[in-house]
């Protein structure tokens, strides 16, 4: 049967035309208006931020598909081997778990002493019940304003502002947060913005990103102040969102450009956020 | 359940297919090259059957990619619902192309909606022209030239699903 819209009428000769009618330039008006809404609710308030991380929540199905074709993949040699290699594989195995007990022995040894000049460091500026963990689940592709998406324990008590760490440094802040899910605005992100203070020359001053592989750039540096390439980057701590000392990155370049009224100085990230599967969350007291 | 709605179900579960793909974790040099294949497989619907996906189909996947990738909320909608509306309007002079001419258009088709995301709506770093950005003219070029080669592989298996399970 035909379906009504699927036709008109000619007004002279009263044959049907099949034509497609085209779409309702009122209802992309209308579409496009709700997107201005949307854009404009966000910019200004920040709307999204409050519901992306359920949103994150709700697409959690969907990543853990997005693994399903990865482990079969793995797993699929295992089912075409017969019982002797895998009887052989597990002998291996198994000589492999005595050589790391015997290695776990020394690693002990190292492991007590180490312990005491922890336990000195940790005591001095940590606190470990601050600390949760995080596994990172995506990150968009938005070169300028990437976006890292992690698992976080239902539990957790992180919370908005809260600082992302990693063994390199620090990664960036959480700007949403749902049940499961928690949404990382990176250092690379044209949006961020960290106090910093510089190792040697001990100024004070914001790194701004500049979107993913690019170099942030410390903003508004009189063209006296006097960084030297090559000096690290440090958290400052004003502002009291991130902890103080934690490492940025490193000044790779100073321009002194007769444009403008400021030094061009260069901060590279070495931390990706990309090469990194945990994280540590750092809840700020 | 009627065949009309047989067959939307059918078109939404490729569009999440393909957001299912989007959302997939590539290697970081790939991750900003990737396609969006969500706009892909909405430009490929609206060509084929433009009957059968509407504006609304168009702003959900768009709000739903936002979501997903962290973008400003009602950008990739309103961008989507702007490629629809486009398609939907030239789909007769489009789907008659020949498929390098297809991916022709949507190689310039691609590189303009990438633009779009160097635009600093939120007015966040002053000191940053995107547009003039080097690198970010050539990740723009390499991202269309992948959505435009992707184009033909993606087009004959939509064709082919479509045949085999959509009936109109």
């Amino acid at each position: 049967m035909m379906r009504r819209r699927e036709h008109k009428v000619s007004y002279l000769s009263s044959e049907a035309i099949f034509a497609i009618p085209a779409m309702k330039p009122s209802k992309v008006i209308l579409s496009l208006l709700i997107c201005a809404f949307l854009m404009l609710s966000d910019v200004y308030y920040e709307s999204s931020s409050k519901i992306r991380g359920y949103a994150q929540d709700l697409f959690m199905p969907l990543g853990a598909l997005v693994n399903v074709p990865v482990d079969l993949i793995a797993s699929l040699p295992d089912s075409f081997r017969t019982r002797s290699q895998l009887k052989l594989s597990l002998e291996q195995a198994e000589l492999e778990n005595k050589k790391l007990k015997v290695i776990n022995q020394f690693l002990e040894k190292v492991s007590k002493e180490n312990e005491e000049l922890n336990s000195l460091w940790s005591s001095a500026r940590l606190n470990f019940d601050n600390y949760s963990f995080a596994r990172k689940r995506s990150i968009s592709s938005n070169e300028f304003q990437p976006t890292l998406i992690v698992d976080i324990g239902r539990k957790s008590d992180a919370g908005i502002n809260d600082v992302l760490l990693s063994p390199s440094g620090l990664v960036g802040k959480l700007i949403s947060l749902g049940l499961y899910s928690a949404e990382i605005m990176v250092l690379h992100d044209v949006r961020s913005s960290i106090p910093i203070i510089t190792e040697k020359s001990k100024l004070h001053g914001n790194v701004r990103g500049s979107g993913t592989g690019r170099a942030g750039n410390i903003e508004y540096i009189k063209k006296t102040a006097s960084y030297e390439l090559g000096e690290k980057v440090y958290t400052s701590g004003i502002a009291g969102i991130f902890p103080v000392g934690i490492f940025v990155g490193e000044i790779t370049s100073i321009e002194d450009l007769a444009d403008s009224e400021f030094l061009k100085v260069e901060v590279s990230f070495l931390q990706s956020p990309f090469n990194q599967d945990f994280y540590l969350i750092y809840k700020n007291e | 359940m009627s065949r009309e709605l047989k067959n939307q179900l059918l078109i939404l579960l490729t569009l999440f297919i393909a957001l299912y793909i989007d959302s997939y974790l590539f290697s970081s040099d790939f991750q900003i090259l990737k396609p969006t294949f969500v706009l892909l497989t909405l430009i490929y619907w609206n060509m084929a059957l433009p009957d059968r996906i509407g504006i609304m189909a168009a702003l959900a996947f768009g709000i739903f990619v936002d979501l997903i990738e962290g973008s400003l909320l009602g950008l990739h909608g309103a961008l989507f619902v702007l490629i629809t509306y486009v398609c939907q309007r030239f789909f007769y002079q489009f789907r008659v192309s020949p498929l390098w001419q297809q991916s022709f258009i949507l190689f310039f088709l691609f590189a303009l909606y990438k633009q779009v995301f160097a635009l600093d709506f939120a007015n966040a770093n002053q000191d940053i022209t995107n547009l003039s950005d080097i690198s970010f003219l050539f990740s723009s070029f390499l991202f269309a030239l992948f959505s435009a080669l992707i184009w033909p592989p993606l087009y004959l298996i939509l064709r082919y699903y479509r045949r085999r399970w959509v009936k109109s």
